[in-house]
């Protein structure tokens, strides 16, 4: 059914420009060379082909760039995912202490791999920004596992066992520099990103 | 000699002490880690320690386990670089972190239990 649609539409389109054809041709202020122009029309032709052969290189590496452009993207929406998560878990009231380094293992061995590979596609990743980014999960590790000594007041960080694993639980002040953390390292991300979208090969 | 956290401990370390629930620290360097430290010594060979494969390792998990061999096994932190290798493909920069944790626990320790 779709061939056949296609096919009158290209038949109507024959014909309305056959149409057009004849009534400009017909028009008294117009007069129809008869004689054809040979030189004209290989120049004509040999300048279509021309302009065909330039432009398809150019064409075919924006196409080209605008994948790899949305393949890096795609694997930074993988970090700035995690991130998200990691946001959920810093909201819970208590969160599973294995839960939470699971999630720093994934996010930050998901940013080193984003790096290797959008390096690979020539969307290589500031070091700056890279250094920054590593040392932030590596903080956040600190801030979301590392327990005080046994004896310090208002400890920020609390572990117990509950249910056979070891719960944690976070004292406001110590959310509050989670969540900041996670909120520069969203921030740092989103430069990655526009540095992405503003590099062309 | 090889030890793989993850095979010959648990895939889930968990907090700092055992009170605070099981995969502790200090049940993996009390249980696992400072017997086989002692054995590789005694055979004159390197242990190395595979970190791969867990779901992930807390800081007090590793300051414990490590750290505490200089802590509480009172291994010189310098005969520790000597005798252990730590190994990971996951998680490379846990190798330098390790290191400077079993350094910050007292890279003076007297070492008279382990002579």
């Amino acid at each position: 059914m779709s061939a056949l649609a296609s096919a009158a539409k290209y038949g109507i389109a024959l014909g309305a420009g056959f149409l057009l054809g004849k009534t400009v041709a017909d028009v008294p202020y117009f007069a129809l060379e008869r004689e054809v122009d040979l030189f004209g029309g290989w120049t004509l032709l040999l300048t279509a082909v021309i302009s065909i052969i330039l432009f398809r290189p150019f064409e075919k590496a924006k196409y080209s760039d605008q994948l790899r452009k949305n393949a890096v993207m795609g694997r930074l929406e993988e970090c700035l995912a995690l991130i998200r998560l990691l946001e959920e878990l810093c909201a819970r009231q208590e969160f599973a202490l294995p839960e939470a380094t699971g999630l720093v293992k994934r996010a930050r061995r998901t940013f080193i791999s984003f790096v290797g590979f959008a390096g690979n596609l020539g969307h290589p990743v500031d070091v700056r920004l890279q250094d920054r980014t590593v040392v932030s999960y590596a903080r956040l590790r600190d801030l979301l596992t590392e327990q005080p000594f046994p004896d310090e007041p208002d400890p920020p960080l609390l572990v117990r066992p509950l249910n056979g694993v070891p719960f944690v639980t976070l004292s406001k002040d110590r959310r509050i520099q989670v969540e900041l953390l996670l909120d520069e390292t969203r921030e740092t991300l989103y430069l990655v990103q526009q540095n992405v979208i503003l590099t062309t090969r | 000699m090889n030890l793989s956290i993850a095979g010959a401990f648990s895939r889930t370390p968990g907090a700092r002490s055992i009170e605070e629930g099981p995969f502790s620290g200090e049940a993996f360097r009390r249980d696992v880690l400072a017997p086989a430290v002692r054995r590789a010594r005694e055979r004159g060979e390197a242990l190395v320690v595979d970190l791969d494969g867990t779901a992930g390792y807390g800081t007090s998990f590793l300051r414990e386990a490590f750290g505490g061999l200089v802590r509480h096994d009172e291994i010189p932190a310098d005969a520790l670089g000597r005798l252990l290798v730590l190994k990971s493909e996951e998680e490379p920069y846990l190798i330098q972190d390790i290191a400077s944790y079993m350094n910050d626990a007292g890279p003076d320790a007297r070492g008279e239990r382990w002579r």
